[in-house]
């Protein structure tokens, strides 16, 4: 090896593992419905991510996509926001995951 | 504009259960509420879950300071539905001396619990936020300084001395049927629920008996509840005669309990 150069440090990349972290953006740390964190999925499901997003109303509340589903389908929920009360509407594209 | 609230008729966890199974969501969320009531226990009250079927606890509410429920023992059931928390717990008031004492307008002599986040009272209802923390606050919170005004059209005071009379009626009946039945065993509490019974009426005894001494000038009249719900005569010098007898005992039974403990060293 050249005394010149060390820069030229010889190494040689034989594996690498990427380690990347994601976090649903909301103001509550866990769902109010089921009380589990965002970044864990609804009990009803086994993966967290896509296939069990978190939803926004547009009081700004936030629950698993399931959760709010099955207390909006439910009568007595009369459609309003199980934390304010207010009249449940999801805010759209509350679905995107940020890397 | 009013609208016509249907209040629930299933409200007893007794009478009616779905016979369905917990769902996990269920299961998991009574487990979340249980251990966030470890991690942060609430002030005067007890939640023992049953130990074969957590949808079932027993909860133990004493009486808060400066009412007329001050350190009594108020024992309620409660059941989750297979499908919390999507709907309400059904919960039932026993310490009612066997369906005779209606300690409150909105907690009738039959245990029924009127509350309107359990559906059975107008006004809010169940949001599946809430959870069993709040649900037992809400109870213990209908045990208030001057419980007269909890029933519908009597915000007001309508005669002259209404709330201190209700409240004596409360004061002897919390007394009577809130502590003396509940330590004689007249009233069945789950077995470990009788231990901290004891232990409390022993730190509250001194209370017992000023509270006593102080309410002695009712003594032989008879109740005067503005609502009609409970009839009687202030009896407090049996009272204070069943507390008597009631404190040599658990005495007498902690003295065994420490001859045990000296001969098992």
């Amino acid at each position: 090896m050249a005394n010149n150069d060390a820069a030229d440090f010889d190494v040689k990349i034989i594996k690498w593992n990427v380690v990347a972290f994601w976090k649903w953006i909301a103001s509550e740390e866990e769902c109010g419905i089921c009380r589990f964190e965002f970044e864990a999925c609804c009990p009803d499901c086994r993966l967290p991510g896509e296939s069990c997003p978190m939803a926004e109303g547009k009081c700004h509340h936030y629950f698993h996509l399931h959760c709010i589903q099955k207390w909006i389908k439910n009568v007595q929920s009369k459609r309003k926001c199980p934390l304010c009360r207010q009249d449940w509407s999801y805010v759209e594209d509350s679905s995107e995951i940020v890397l | 504009m009013a609208s016509v609230i249907k209040l629930r008729e299933d409200w007893d966890p007794d009478k009616h259960s779905s016979g369905l199974n917990p769902n996990t969501v269920c299961v998991s969320r009574i487990r979340r509420d249980l251990s966030s009531l470890l991690k942060d226990p609430l002030s005067g009250i007890l939640v023992i879950p049953d130990q074969d079927d957590i949808t079932k606890m027993n909860v133990l509410v004493t009486g808060p300071c400066e009412t007329p429920y001050e350190k009594g023992f108020f024992h309620f059931f409660m059941r989750m539905p297979y499908n919390y928390p999507i709907h309400p717990p059904r919960v039932k008031f026993l310490t009612t001396g066997a369906g005779s004492v209606r300690f409150n307008p909105n907690l009738y002599a039959n245990g029924k619990v009127c509350l309107s986040i359990l559906g059975t009272w107008s006004g809010p209802g169940w949001t599946p936020a809430q959870n069993v923390t709040s649900v037992v606050l809400s109870i213990q919170s209908l045990m208030c300084e001057k419980p007269y005004h909890n029933e519908p059209g009597y915000e007001f005071e309508r005669n002259k001395d209404d709330v201190r009379n209700y409240n004596i009626v409360i004061y002897h009946e919390t007394l009577r049927v809130g502590v003396c039945d509940v330590l004689e065993g007249k009233h069945p509490l789950p077995p470990n629920m009788i231990d901290v019974v004891s232990d409390s009426f022993i730190d509250f005894y001194d209370y017992y008996m000023a509270k006593i001494d102080e309410l002695m000038v009712y003594q032989g009249k008879p109740f005067r509840d503005p609502h009609g719900f409970n009839r009687g005569t202030f009896n407090f010098i049996h009272i204070r005669e069943r507390m008597g007898k009631i404190f040599k005992s658990i005495q007498k039974k902690n003295a065994k309990a420490k001859e045990v403990i000296v001969i098992d060293d």
